[in-house]
């Protein structure tokens, strides 16, 4: 007999699951930083950092339109995915555990039900006496927001991860100070060059 | 579109549409026994996000998964005064759960699929009905695909339905979907 692990969670009122295997790890929402919407033209599409590296980030409170949930906003959770070459963030609710279930309790969705559907949720789970979506994060990733970082954010990482590399080397502080400077400068030199640049061509049509 | 043989001794099952009189006569939906499997008074119903409207949700029949389907929504009759209890914007139901429905179990035709029509309103079982003319669907019919047959009766029109095209999902009805594709 076969057995299958599934991690459950809760959204609003509504209960998913997710195969064990997908999930790396899971953070409390107040421990997640840069969490922020990317696409002005689909605010359903957030992005968040998860260690330095820019995801997409999907709520399914703001995907479902669920605006209500026993659990404290507080205590949300953030589940990290990992595809083949693939990281994604899924805000829900709350975890509510990890289920060992027979693989045939898994169904596949009936043929009636086609479209979105079945490839955000191409199976259900039969788990005490519920039916519970099972969420296939391919599937999900369809739609996902572009999260190619601009040049700024670009630059801004790249400076970042000098100071830590020069934290972590233990470089003296001049040295130290005297790179700071030098990589703010690029940074600020770019935008007054770009301001700059706008404020000359707003002179010139007037 | 043919007018039914005479009947003999056959029954049929039929029960009414949630819709509005079309053109003052009430609108049923029709079955032959053979297509019915059973019918089941309580059934908790689970919602399936994304799924379109006539899909109202998912029920556990003797182990097997089967599809809560509102034959109503799948043939877009009109609504007039019935009030939506949907989300518009997924298909999730707002009272997301678990409410109890009549269901008749039905099968298609070579018995391979299954699903659960969600019926309000009072079953009946009569005798197959004698010479109803056949009409042609009127402008109120909108998947005129998904019907074999539409006639006229003492009570009202008969609709038949075509059970194995709608289980095999070949429907041509976008959803409600936020980004249903």
């Amino acid at each position: 007999m076969i057995m299958k692990e599934f991690m459950l969670f809760q959204v609003g009122h509504l209960r998913f699951c997710l195969e064990l295997p997908y999930i790396k790890s899971v953070y409390r929402i107040s421990d997640i930083s840069g969490i922020s919407g990317k696409n002005k033209e689909n605010k359903d599409f957030l992005v968040c950092i998860l260690d330095n590296r820019k995801v997409p980030l999907y709520d399914f409170s703001i995907i479902f339109d669920i605006k209500h949930s026993a659990y404290d906003p507080e205590f949300h959770k953030v589940i990290r995915i990992e595809l083949e070459n693939d990281i994604i963030a899924l805000r829900v609710d709350h975890v509510d555990g990890v289920a060992e279930v027979m693989e045939n309790l898994v169904t596949p969705l009936p043929p009636v039900i086609k479209g979105k559907t079945l490839e955000w949720f191409p199976h259900v789970l039969q788990f005490e006496q519920e039916l519970i979506p099972v969420l296939n994060p391919r599937g999900m990733t369809v739609f996902r927001p572009d999260v190619t970082e601009t040049d700024d954010e670009k630059t801004c990482e790249a400076l970042n991860n000098e100071l830590d590399s020069l934290f972590l080397n233990m470089i003296n502080q001049d040295e130290l100070a005297n790179r700071f400077v030098v990589s703010l400068e690029q940074v600020l030199g770019k935008c007054l060059y770009r301001e700059l640049s706008n404020f000359k061509s707003l002179m010139g049509k007037k | 579109m043919n007018n039914f043989a005479q009947s003999g001794n056959q029954r049929v099952l039929v029960y009414p549409a949630k819709t509005p009189k079309v053109s003052g006569k009430q609108v049923y939906f029709l079955f032959a026994l053979g297509q019915i499997e059973d019918i089941i008074r309580e059934l908790k119903v689970f919602p399936l996000p994304f799924s379109p409207s006539y899909i109202l949700g998912l029920a556990q029949w003797r182990d097997q998964v089967l599809p809560v389907i509102s034959l109503e929504k799948c043939l877009k009759l009109p609504q007039g005064n019935f009030i939506s209890d949907t989300n518009d914007k997924i298909g999730i139901k707002k009272d997301h759960a678990l409410r109890p429905v009549r269901l008749i179990l039905i099968r298609s035709d070579n018995r391979n699929i299954r699903g659960l029509l969600s019926v309000d309103s009072a079953i009946r079982l009569i005798p197959r009905p004698d010479s109803c003319p056949a009409l042609s669907p009127g402008s109120w019919l909108s998947q005129k695909k998904l019907v074999k047959g539409v006639y006229e009766w003492d009570e009202g029109f008969l609709l038949v339905v075509n059970i194995n095209d709608i289980l095999n999902g070949e429907i041509n009805i976008k959803g409600g979907g936020l980004w249903n594709v």
